[in-house]
């Protein structure tokens, strides 16, 4: 697994890596601009629009939730994802 | 060729790019009048198809570190992708005026960030509500409860503090705290001294890109 980058710091009573891992992947995921539009990539001849992308990091967010708060519910019920 | 898109930075020529990007891939800057954007050519099949898109996340946040450590960045949610550098020019110059305004607010300044579990104390920790009024009760309790927490450290650390903002996420309450560059190991200092109850799991973590502080409220 990938080490988080040294230069950030976390500073918890229960450190761990695996947490340390989420703090970061919630941050790329979740932080930052986002830009909407329609743009179409298209795959082994397969037009896929940029929604396609926005479901997998949906689903990424909602695991990292779930991980965090193990008893919100069945990952079904949770809103689709933030987005600032 | 599509591009994923990094950050935006001011222009300036002392910045140190990073070697590699997102699966080793070269990272270029497509630069707009005084801002500047880091991008890197990019085969969208990485993310959607055979590489694992949290390894590619971490290498996207190895970057956006790597800059933050020079300069003021705002960054954009991994992954954002666009047809190409011409696509990425477009976006720029519609939004150079706010991308200008906030990378001189925060040129200096990081974002620090704690994260608070929202539980009641464990006196006050009721079983399951019986009744709508008794949640909406309960819930009112750990809000306070929270917002107690969170003013200590807003009080520990407020000398350092340029700003403050907290909300509610589905994790608990997360405070953000914008503080110059130079103060971020004292806030992590002055932090880490703050006595909470344990149940609170109090997580302060930073520096980040001051992503919560662009625009003014």
């Amino acid at each position: 697994m990938p080490q988080p980058s040294e230069d950030l710091v976390i500073a918890s009573a229960d450190l761990d890596q695996e947490m340390t891992l989420l703090d970061i992947l919630d941050h790329v995921l979740n932080a930052g601009v986002v830009i909407r539009g329609s743009l179409v990539i298209s795959l082994a001849g397969v037009d896929l629009v940029f929604l396609g992308l926005d479901v997998v990091l949906t689903s990424v967010e909602t695991a990292m939730r779930h991980m965090r708060l193990p008893d919100v519910g069945p990952p079904g019920a949770s809103p689709k994802g933030s987005q600032r | 060729m599509p591009v994923l898109a990094y950050c935006i930075t001011e222009t300036q020529p002392e910045i140190t790019v990073p070697q590699a990007g997102v699966r080793g891939t070269a990272i270029e800057i497509v630069r707009v009048e005084d801002l500047q954007c880091f991008a890197s050519q990019f085969d969208p099949q990485d993310v959607v198809g055979k590489a694992p898109i949290q390894e590619a996340a971490l290498d996207f946040n190895r970057v956006l570190q790597d800059l933050l450590q020079q300069v003021a960045i705002i960054p954009f949610r991994f992954p954002t992708i666009l047809t190409d550098e011409t696509a990425l020019s477009q976006f720029l110059t519609e939004h150079r005026t706010e991308y200008r305004e906030a990378l001189l607010r925060l040129r200096n300044c990081v974002q620090m960030e704690i994260l608070l579990k929202m539980q009641t104390s464990p006196n006050s920790r009721a079983s399951s509500p019986k009744s709508g009024a008794e949640y909406l009760r309960g819930r009112q309790a750990q809000h306070q409860y929270a917002d107690n927490i969170a003013a200590r450290f807003r009080e520990a650390a407020e000398p350092l503090v340029k700003q403050w903002r907290h909300r509610e996420t589905a994790a608990g309450i997360r405070c953000f705290a914008l503080v110059d560059r130079s103060d971020a190991p004292a806030f992590l200092r002055q932090t880490k001294g703050v006595s909470v109850p344990p149940e609170s799991e109090p997580r302060v973590t930073g520096p980040w890109p001051a992503s919560e502080f662009l625009k003014e409220q």
